[in-house]
C-alpha cells in the first residue's frame, strides 16, 4: 500500500518542480499562472490532458461563494467533512491535493465527506476543472465567485491571507478545527488525526 | 581528579548553554500597526551587490516596502505592477524596495539578479537571508506591502490590490494610500495581505 502511495507522489513532486523552475523562468509570462499547468505536461505520467480527461471519472465544478459552501456543508450534515481550499497559483495546495483525494478514497465509507473551494480567477475554470479531474476530485468542487484576490479570503474569512487551508467539521457540521499558516504550522498528519478522532466519535446516522 | 571534575563541568555548562540557546523562543512576528515607526534596517544586500539601509533613502517622502520573492505565483504576477508604480511615483519622491526572505533555492540571491534583470526592476531588490526584516516588520505573505511616510512610520500595510489579476482589479489599495500620504491625508484602512505565506526557519 505505501509503494502504490510512493510512486504517483513522487511524481506528482517532480511535475510540481516543474511548474516551479517553468513558473520562475518564464519572464514573458504577466500572468504566471495560466499555463503553469500547461507547461508541466512533460513530467506527468498522463502526457496528453485531453485523453486523461475521457479516461478519468468526471468531476464537478461549480462557482460560488461562502454562502453556497454552507449549503453544501449542510447537505453533508450526519458526515464529517473536509474542506480543501487551493489555488493553482499555491503550489503547496497543489502539492498535498493528492492527499486530499486519498483521505476521500479511504475514509468515505466511514462518513467522511469532502469539499474543494478553488481560490482562482473565473477565468481558470478549465485549468482548475483539468487538475480537478487529472486528480480525480470526485467530491463537491467549488471555484470562488470572487476570483484571486482579496475578496475571496474576505468572504470565505481567511484572515491570514493564504493558502492551502483546511477546515474539518463534525458530524454536527460544527467547524471543528481549521489549518492554515495563521493558526500555525501544520502538517497534513494532524489534519488525519483530526479527521479520524471525529469519524471514531460517533458512526453514520 | 578535580580538574576531570573542572573538566566535567565545563563540558557540562556548555552544554547546558547550547540546549537554552536552541530552545529560546524563535524569534517572534511582530505585528505592525499603523502610525508605528517602522523599523529599520541596514547592510542588506541587494541585486546590485551593494548593500542597503533604510536610511540610504532619507530624501524619499515615501517609502513602499514590499516583501516579495521569485517563487512564488501572486509575487510574480504582481512584479509588472511594482515597477509600473515606481515609474509612475518617482517623481513625487516615491521609492520602492523589494525585499525577499525567502531561502528557497529559487528565492536566492544569484535568482533574485536574474529575475530583476529579466522583469527590469526599477527599484532595489534585496535579500535578508537572516529574515530579521521579516519578523522585526510581520510580513507573513508575498507579497506583503509596508507604506512608510516621510517620518517613517508605517502608513498602510496589506495588499498592493485586491485582485491578483490586473484587469480584474477594483482598488487600487496601495496607490490610494501613497496618494493620500503624498497630499497629506489619512490613508485608507490596510487590508488584509493575501499571496504564498513567507517560510520563515
Amino acid at each position: 500500500m505505501r509503494q502504490r502511495h510512493f510512486s504517483p507522489a513522487a511524481a506528482f513532486a517532480a511535475w510540481t518542480l516543474s511548474i516551479v523552475l517553468s513558473g520562475c523562468g518564464d519572464p514573458a509570462s504577466s500572468d504566471p499562472a495560466s499555463g503553469q499547468l500547461g507547461t508541466a505536461s512533460p513530467a506527468a505520467d498522463s502526457s496528453n490532458p485531453d485523453n486523461a480527461t475521457e479516461a478519468e471519472p468526471a468531476v464537478g465544478l461549480r462557482v460560488g461563494d461562502s454562502a453556497v459552501l454552507a449549503e453544501v456543508l449542510e447537505e453533508h450534515r450526519g458526515k464529517v467533512v473536509l474542506v480543501d481550499f487551493w489555488a493553482t497559483w499555491c503550489l503547496a495546495c497543489m502539492e498535498h491535493f493528492p492527499h486530499t483525494v486519498d483521505l476521500h478514497r479511504r475514509w468515505g465509507d466511514r462518513g467522511l465527506a469532502v469539499i474543494s473551494v478553488s481560490l482562482d480567477d473565473r477565468d481558470s475554470e478549465s485549468r482548475v476543472r483539468r487538475f480537478l479531474t487529472d486528480q480525480g476530485a470526485t467530491f463537491d468542487n467549488l471555484l470562488s465567485t470572487h476570483g484571486a484576490g482579496l475578496k475571496s479570503f474576505d468572504d470565505f474569512g481567511m484572515e491570514d491571507g493564504t493558502l492551502p487551508h483546511y477546515r474539518v467539521y463534525d458530524r454536527e457540521g460544527r467547524l471543528h478545527k481549521s489549518f492554515g499558516a495563521g493558526a500555525g504550522p501544520f502538517d497534513v498528519k494532524d489534519i488525519d488525526r483530526a479527521l479520524e478522532s471525529l469519524l471514531a466519535d460517533a458512526s453514520p446516522p | 581528579m578535580i580538574r576531570k571534575w573542572h573538566c566535567a563541568v565545563t563540558v557540562v555548562a556548555v552544554a547546558v548553554v547550547m540546549v537554552l540557546a536552541s530552545c529560546s523562543p524563535a524569534a517572534e512576528l511582530k505585528k505592525l500597526s499603523v502610525g508605528d515607526a517602522a523599523p529599520d534596517w541596514s547592510g542588506i544586500i541587494g541585486v546590485d551587490d551593494k548593500e542597503h539601509a533604510l536610511a540610504d533613502y532619507k530624501k524619499a517622502k515615501a517609502v513602499v516596502l514590499v516583501f516579495t520573492c521569485n517563487h512564488c505565483p501572486v509575487a510574480v504576477a504582481y512584479e509588472d505592477r511594482l515597477v509600473a508604480l515606481q515609474k509612475d511615483y518617482e517623481e513625487k519622491g516615491v521609492q520602492l524596495i523589494a525585499v525577499n526572505v525567502n531561502n528557497l533555492p529559487a528565492d536566492r540571491l544569484d535568482k533574485m539578479k536574474v529575475r530583476a534583470k529579466e522583469k527590469g526592476f526599477n527599484f532595489p531588490y534585496i535579500y535578508d537571508s537572516s529574515q530579521k526584516m521579516g519578523y522585526d516588520y510581520g510580513a507573513t505573505v508575498t507579497p506583503h506591502v509596508f507604506l512608510l511616510d516621510q517620518d517613517r512610520k508605517i502608513a498602510y500595510t496589506g495588499a498592493i490590490d485586491d485582485n491578483m489579476r490586473p484587469e480584474k482589479v477594483e482598488t487600487h489599495h496601495l496607490r490610494d494610500a501613497l496618494d493620500a500620504v503624498l497630499a497629506g491625508k489619512t490613508p485608507p484602512a490596510p487590508t488584509k495581505q493575501f499571496g504564498c505565506s513567507i517560510k520563515y526557519e
